[in-house]
């Protein structure tokens, strides 16, 4: 008997890269600085 | 006592830097639930004079399945993996032979020495164990196991049998039919295991569902990292498909 098909390629799968710590460090102005602000001005309004 | 059960399916062969590859091959075999079925004619099995579903080697189909890391192969025919007790044959016993795969070339001989070859069945007559073998060069053992002397040889008996000889979707070309048929793997480079597989229902074997269903169905699987991709041309017959 005789068979005919094909085999299709592994996918390759990218490596996972282990978390950059520099990367982490927030920019001045970044939104983590943006959002502290948004919480400052809202704890003033709740005080009213 | 002669058998063979050949299925022949077309390919188109595409050259790229100066070697002749398999391009991927037109749909041949019929699909069912993630498997690839090759079905065989089921009156071209011979016994004496028994042709077809009442010879025990009747062979139904191949059928070949894939997955992220796995290939399986099932075969579905009248001939148990303990092979047909017979005096006159190697070892007592006609089994079955080697499955060869091709990748590289649209016939048989013209790729010899360089197939892969899996040797499933512990009781035939290849010499070197159970496995995946690259680079193989394959003989015929038709001699030692009562088999046909020839293609032309057995396509005619069928047909004085009563028998037709089936080829699926491709001819018998892809064989010498002047020659004795390659049944063993005679040299070759170990590369992988081979495991037997006794759920293969689980991942949706069903002979039945095609209308090919023998007496005997079973079924192995190997890795897929060990195999090249791309298109390839299967076949497995029985170590006694020619008698000198």
């Amino acid at each position: 008997m005789i068979l005919l098909s094909s085999i299709a390629p592994i996918p390759v799968i990218p490596p996972v890269l282990p978390p950059d710590p520099a990367k982490d460090v927030p920019e001045p102005g970044s939104m983590v600085a943006i959002g502290l602000l948004g919480l400052a001005i809202g704890g003033s309004r709740l005080r009213r | 006592m002669r058998r063979w059960q050949p299925i022949a399916i077309t390919i188109k062969p595409l050259t790229v830097a100066g070697m002749l590859l398999l391009a991927a091959p037109t749909q041949a075999g019929t699909l069912s639930n993630d498997w690839t079925y090759a079905i065989d004619s089921f009156t071209d099995g011979t016994e004496g004079s028994i042709v077809g579903e009442t010879s025990a080697f009747e062979f139904y189909a191949l059928a070949f399945k894939q997955t992220s890391d796995r290939l399986f192969f099932a075969i579905s025919s009248n001939l148990p993996l303990d092979g047909y007790p017979n005096p006159s044959a190697r070892n007592g016993a006609v089994n079955y032979s080697d499955l060869f795969l091709n990748f590289t070339t649209p016939e048989f001989a013209s790729a010899n020495g360089n197939l892969v070859g899996i040797r499933f069945d512990s009781k035939n007559d290849t010499t070197l164990g159970l496995g995946v073998y690259n680079n193989v060069t394959a003989i015929s053992l038709s001699s030692e196991n009562t088999g046909y002397s020839s293609l032309a040889d057995y396509n005619t008996q069928v047909a004085l049998s009563g028998g037709t000889v089936g080829y699926a979707d491709g001819t018998a070309a892809y064989f010498d039919s002047t020659q004795p048929a390659y049944t063993t793997i005679a040299t070759g480079n170990f590369i992988g295991e081979v495991t037997p597989e006794f759920n293969l229902a689980e991942l949706g074997l069903d002979f039945g569902a095609v209308g090919a269903v023998g007496s005997q169905i079973f079924g192995f699987s190997v890795a897929k990292n060990i195999f090249p991709s791309g298109g390839f041309i299967a076949n497995v017959l029985l170590n006694a498909a020619t008698m000198a």
